[in-house]
């Protein structure tokens, strides 16, 4: 089944104005300049320091020189091709399109069985894999959940195993944030792939690798970036921090810190391995002022943020990948409904290359399948919508206006009988009478959902792997896994 | 707790989701269609005027055709800017293309029961506790008639609609259940009994008002009658076409905004040739058709939002002023679906715009009213809100000495300018912000328990600008006539 995208014909909305957008570039120099990263990797220290820029090795502090920025950011510019196992989901990224994937990483799913939340395992990872694979708007996969009965030193490729023969669909690798699962990834990448050759050429995975916000790279991410960029793999520098707390109490200041970051991740990228594919993700979200937890989804700050990194981007002539359809709600209720229709729709005329992700609650603390299936729902009426209409002669129907005439109606028209089926239904939404409705218990979408859910659980087979090649990926899986059983030891 | 000052939302982006060769294609199949076609009316002072002014009408089918010159040179007549009055001048609203409006929607002959949460028949007590609640919510600059008022007697009951609204509401009024002459006079002598003269009605019109085309093409005598009485006292009027795809237009989203233009150029027509000058507006409620039960399907999905988006393309192109249709899901309860269907709706009258986004808080597709829905409703509004203005870039925003204070590694939550700024965005009203914990522990609430809280706090603590003891008599007076003379009326027949 073919994935689908947003494909707005218009000039991307954009929610800075020019002005802005210059501004937000000029001051992310300046605190790149001033106030610099601090890092724990010393090989990007010692790099830096022979490039010119001004390095701190007792504070581990990089001040970066705005034209040294400018220069190795526009090393990274381009567009290029997200592969997949089955070609026809390939992602040509062109700042066009925008493609969902599945949210991700959570460690708690919940689980209609219970009607309640719970830890989540490898199997539910490959589950959720499996439905995603089904759903045409879902156009690549993030890691669901977390594979929580697995050891953490190996759980991110644990992870990733799971979803090698549930889904054809590109895969983004978003937990592996060391060399040795870099490593370990990359190589079941390139056994799938079939040669490093030909995963360079249509990388099957990508990743990204985040700041700790504000302004601070660890070390093994920095590892991972240069590991895997080394291999063609797309590697995007992600910035979230959280409005008021790890960011300033301004939209404004929180994306010249975002911005910043983004920009150090990628001279630190592109000076390691220049020309590596890279992309450009803003996660910048709020915070409950009350709790001081993570807001995503909420608000219109929120909303602000998902569209303002994708403009930043643009300027840069990078893809990006943004925020969509995340939710405080903790049930598929109406909040649910609002945060996740105004993220879409926003995306419909402002879409982001990548978009991330469907189907959680409780501001992305928890996964749900049926979230999912209502999420693909929304998306599909956005994308649609941004699609248009045609105009030509036969969807005006003047002659079918002037053969009805005043006071009469359409539905005998040959017209009508031949487009009435053109149209978008839903899938979940009620569409009973009140009596009927109210006589079924008045029931809500999420239980449509529900059903769909088990229907393609019940149903869906993704195209298998090679046998082959899937012993090939236990045995690396294995290899690992013994691997940091022995080290765990170790310690 | 006084009247709300209503947001004026700032029509920022303007998107055409068609493009201009669309728009144009949209306009010449309109005038082919009303030369060709035309529309049929019972209305014979119309059929007259036409006549004499060059229009080529069938007396004996009561059939008239519009020459496409004559068309496009009635619609240049309407002016871009008007002023819509309230009855507190400071909520009278400077129409101009710049800003949009919000308004309660209406006319749903059901309400939900705050107390029993099911629907029952409203009344007209519900009418006024409804403008109290929409006058108490800055979100919503115009009231329509939320409910019918089922209790009163149907010839007058537009009247007593309006009636109740008065007391309840300083804000400005759109009439939009007063479909012929009679209930026109009365509501036009209870303006100028308000606004002090005719001639201050004129201009502070606190009340305006629109008319709808039957489709496809009908025009009712009654609705011609009012609208000119209307017009003739200054009223802003708003030209109607609702039509429903498949059924009363093309099964097609570009017949079904071809159809819904023609017949607004129609009615443009017929308002600029019996006054010329006069303020109009556009109005498309194109919509769906469910193809399972025949119903109306105003927000249902993307044809029916498309079609509303190309509306607002068309009214920018005649460079008229408009109602972007918003809201009006078909759900039946405050549930994801409504939250999805009127998200969708709201932001793309942000993106698209209009002069006045019409209308919130129903539900089953216009047919029920919700205060809990109208609460919900504008907190997606006050999202909108916030949203489309922006924020500051100024260097106090920008913050990056605050950012050089904190440094690598370092937080925010102590600085002066986060504890300076941090009550400065969004807060949610009704949005659930417990924990898992506490909010299982609470019985799962959603948002609608939080939001009939908020309609039962408003009902309760809100005060509208008081209407004057004598205005309020003499308005009773007014009804009482009229209700009086409505009655002999039914009499006699």
């Amino acid at each position: 089944m073919a994935v689908k995208g947003f494909a707005w014909a218009g000039e991307p909305l954009e929610p800075l104005s020019k002005e802005q957008e210059q501004l937000v570039h000029e001051r992310s120099l300046d605190v790149l300049q001033r106030i610099g990263v601090s890092t724990t990797n010393d090989r990007t220290l010692k790099i830096m320091a022979e490039q010119g820029q001004d390095v701190d090795f007792e504070e581990r502090r990089i001040r970066f020189d705005p034209a040294f920025v400018e220069q190795q950011i526009a090393l990274g510019r381009g567009y290029y091709t997200l592969g997949a196992r089955d070609p026809e989901n390939d992602l040509v990224l062109d700042g066009r399109h925008g493609y969902i994937s599945s949210e991700g990483c959570l460690a708690e799913i919940y689980d209609p069985a219970i009607g309640d939340r719970r830890y989540s395992s490898k199997e539910d990872l490959e589950a959720m894999t499996r439905l995603s694979d089904a759903l045409p708007q879902i156009a690549f996969l993030w890691q669901p959940v977390s594979a929580n009965d697995k050891i953490v030193p190996v759980r991110p490729m644990h992870e990733t195993h799971a979803q090698w023969s549930n889904t054809t669909k590109h895969i983004q690798q978003m937990t592996a944030v060391d060399p040795f699962n870099a490593r370990g990834i990359l190589e079941m990448a390139t056994v799938v792939a079939g040669s490093a050759e030909a995963l360079r050429e249509r990388p099957l995975i990508s990743n990204f690798q985040c700041a700790i916000s504000p302004l601070h790279w660890d070390d093994g991410p920095v590892d991972a970036i240069e590991l895997l960029g080394q291999a063609g793999i797309p590697v995007g520098l992600v910035s979230m921090p959280l409005l008021a707390a790890t960011s300033p109490a301004s939209v404004a200041g929180t994306l010249v810190l975002a911005n910043a970051e983004i920009l150090s991740g990628m001279v630190i990228q592109q000076t390691l391995v220049p020309g590596a594919p890279t992309f450009y993700t803003c996660y910048a979200t709020t915070m409950d002022m009350n709790s001081g937890a993570l807001n995503n989804g909420w608000g219109p700050e929120d909303l602000t943020f998902e569209i303002a990194g994708g403009q930043m981007a643009r300027r840069y002539g990078v893809p990006s990948s943004s925020g969509i359809l995340a939710t405080g709600a903790k049930q598929s209720d109406w909040q649910a409904g609002m945060q996740t229709a105004f993220s879409a729709f926003e995306k419909a005329v402002s879409p982001s290359d990548m978009l991330s992700g469907a189907g959680s609650y409780n501001g992305s603390a928890v996964f749900s399948a049926v979230q999912m299936i209502l999420d693909c729902e929304v998306s599909d009426i956005a994308m649609r919508w941004a699609e248009g209409y045609s105009f030509d002669a036969e969807q005006l129907a003047v002659e079918v206006i002037e053969h009805v005439g005043p006071g009469g109606h359409f539905l005998g028209e040959p017209h009508t009988l031949q487009h009435m089926r053109d149209f978008w239904r839903s899938k979940v939404m009620n569409r009973l009478t009140w009596e009927d409705w109210d006589a079924a218990g008045r029931p809500e979408p999420w239980k449509a959902a529900e059903a769909e859910v088990q229907r393609i659980l019940a149903e869906h087979e993704p195209e298998p792997l090679p046998e082959d090649v899937t012993k090939e990926l236990d045995r690396i899986m294995d290899a690992y896994e013994a691997e940091a059983m022995e080290n765990m030891e170790d310690d | 707790m006084a009247t709300a000052k209503p947001h004026a939302y700032p029509q920022r982006y303007k998107i055409d989701v068609i493009s201009d060769e669309q728009v144009k294609a949209v306009h010449q199949a309109s005038l082919d269609v009303l030369e060709r076609v035309g529309c049929t009316t019972s209305n014979d002072m119309l059929l007259k005027v036409l006549a004499d002014h060059g229009q080529r009408v069938d007396f004996e089918e009561k059939r008239f055709f519009l020459d496409p010159a004559y068309v496009e040179k009635m619609v240049a007549q309407i002016p871009r800017n008007f002023t819509m009055g309230a009855r507190n001048p400071e909520n009278a609203l400077k129409v101009t293309g710049e800003y949009s409006w919000v308004s309660t929607d209406g006319c749903p002959a059901q309400i939900i029961d705050l107390d029993t949460k099911d629907r029952r028949y409203s009344n007209k007590q519900d009418m006024s506790d409804v403008a109290k609640v929409a006058d108490a919510l800055p979100q919503v600059g115009i009231l329509w008639q939320s409910v019918s008022a089922n209790d009163e007697i149907v010839p007058v009951r537009p009247m007593h609609e309006t009636h109740a609204m008065f007391p309840s509401t300083s804000k400005h009024i759109m009439q939009m259940t007063a479909c012929d002459e009679f209930n026109a006079r009365g509501l036009i002598e209870m303006g100028t009994a308000i606004a002090g003269s005719a001639e201050s009605l004129r201009e502070n019109p606190i009340f305006s008002n629109f008319q709808c085309v039957i489709s496809p093409f009908h025009w009712d005598g009654d609705p011609v009658d009012a609208m000119k009485l209307f017009a003739e006292h200054g009223i802003p009027i708003g030209i109607c076409s609702m039509p429903m795809m498949a059924a009363t237009a093309p099964a097609s989203v570009a017949g079904l905004v071809t159809l819904a233009n023609a017949e607004i150029l129609s009615g443009f027509t017929i308002m600029q040739t019996l006054v010329p000058g006069s303020p109009n507006f556009y109005i498309s409620y194109a919509s769906d058709l469910d193809m399972n039960s025949g119903a109306m399907n105003p927000a249902w999905g993307p044809e029916g939002l498309f079609a509303e988006c190309a509306a607002s393309a068309m009214a920018r192109f005649y460079d008229v002023a408009s109602v972007k249709s918003t809201m009006g899901t078909g759900s039946l309860q405050s549930d994801w679906t409504a939250g999805v269907q009127n998200s969708f709706s709201a932001m793309s009258s942000l993106l698209v715009g209009g002069d006045f986004f019409t209308g919130i808080g129903s539900l089953h597709s216009d047919s029920i009213y919700s205060l809990m829905g109208l609460v919900l409703d504008s907190e997606i509004m006050e999202i909108m809100f916030e949203w489309a203005n922006g924020y500051a870039f100024d260097e106090e925003a920008l913050a990056v000495g605050t950012i050089e204070h904190v440094g690598p590694g370092g937080h925010f939550l102590g600085e002066d300018h986060t504890l300076t700024h941090m009550r400065d965005f969004f807060r949610s009203r009704v949005m659930n912000r417990q924990t898992w914990e506490d909010w299982d522990a609470a019985g799962r609430p959603d948002p609608r328990i939080a939001a009939e809280a908020e309609v039962r706090r408003i009902l309760s603590e809100h005060e509208p600008d008081p209407l004057p003891e004598d205005l309020e008599k003499e308005l009773d007076k007014i009804m009482e006539t009229y209700e009086a003379e409505a009655r002999e009326n039914e009499d006699d027949d």
